[in-house]
């Protein structure tokens, strides 16, 4: 796969996240918890595919790639502990 | 992989642009981290009044915010691969992805204008006063955004497009921190219930 052709399905990957996490987890069938929790779950793996593959961090030294991997993890994960102890 | 592959592919490992500039990119991350843990704090005390407020917000209107933002992003990523090889459609892709950061500027604009009119004002409350300081001061990033994609497209087109591409991927690294800030901003503010 070219570099231009996984910069395409990344983008429609996360255009497509997004409407599931904007419309269809925001329904009132879905318990606001899991609605709220799924949310910034995908939020984490939009946030390391633009780092990674916008960013182009998958060819950065392991330690760079590392250090802002682990903010997109640490951020959402800060977020929901919040949230679960509120 | 063999050794030497192994080396050979360390050897081509490089952070993207001029390697200082990632230092900014880990401080504006840091400060909007602790914008996000004080928001959180605030709304862990006033819940009722935040869950109300957020409410107010229009979660289709930020939910096509997020679609602009990730596009404009993904522009500006195949404007850069294209400069790399010196392709003259890296002008077109740099022209949508500054359309795009325009377009979220000005989209963002009317939501404010449209909260204002509604009596929503950052002193109306914490959960407004959080609104207004950390969406406003994504929207001064994306303005510094769409003020540097500018002026490289203004250069491209007067120096050639292969010119000053170390600084072309630092612009364009800014330009995807702002796309990622917003993707966790949004879910923030209109769609933690």
């Amino acid at each position: 796969m070219t570099i231009e052709r996984r910069l395409d399905v990344v983008w429609v990957a996360l255009m497509l996240v997004t409407v599931v996490t904007t419309w269809l987890l925001q329904l009132h069938a879905v318990a606001a918890t899991v609605g709220t929790l799924g949310t910034f779950g995908f939020a984490s793996w939009k946030v390391r595919m633009i780092l990674l593959e916008f960013m182009e961090l998958r060819h950065a030294p392991v330690a760079g790639r590392a250090l802002f991997e682990l903010w997109s993890i640490g951020a959402p994960l800060m977020i929901a502990a919040f949230y679960l102890t509120s | 992989m063999t050794a030497t592959t192994t080396r050979t592919v360390e050897a081509v490992r490089r952070m993207p642009g001029v390697e200082g500039f990632w230092v900014l990119i880990a401080g504006d991350l840091g400060v909007f981290t602790l914008l996000f843990g004080s928001f959180m704090a605030a709304r862990s005390d006033k819940l009722a009044e935040f869950e109300q407020a957020r409410h107010a917000l229009d979660v289709t209107h930020g939910g096509l915010n997020t679609l602009l933002l990730l596009t404009s992003s993904w522009c500006v990523a195949r404007a850069l691969q294209s400069a790399r090889q010196g392709d003259a459609a890296a002008l077109r892709w740099l022209q949508f992805g500054i359309a795009g950061g325009v377009a979220f500027a000005a989209s963002k604009v009317v939501e404010y204008a449209v909260e204002v009119h509604a009596g929503h004002t950052p002193t109306s409350g914490d959960f407004f006063m959080y609104y207004f300081a950390v969406t406003g001061i994504h929207l001064f990033h994306v303005l510094v955004g769409c003020v540097v994609l500018s002026v490289f497209l203004s250069r491209w087109r007067s120096r050639g497009i292969a010119t000053q591409l170390a600084g072309f991927e630092s612009a364009a690294c800014f330009w995807h921190m702002v796309d990622l800030l917003w993707v966790l901003i949004f879910p923030l503010l209109y769609l933690t219930r």
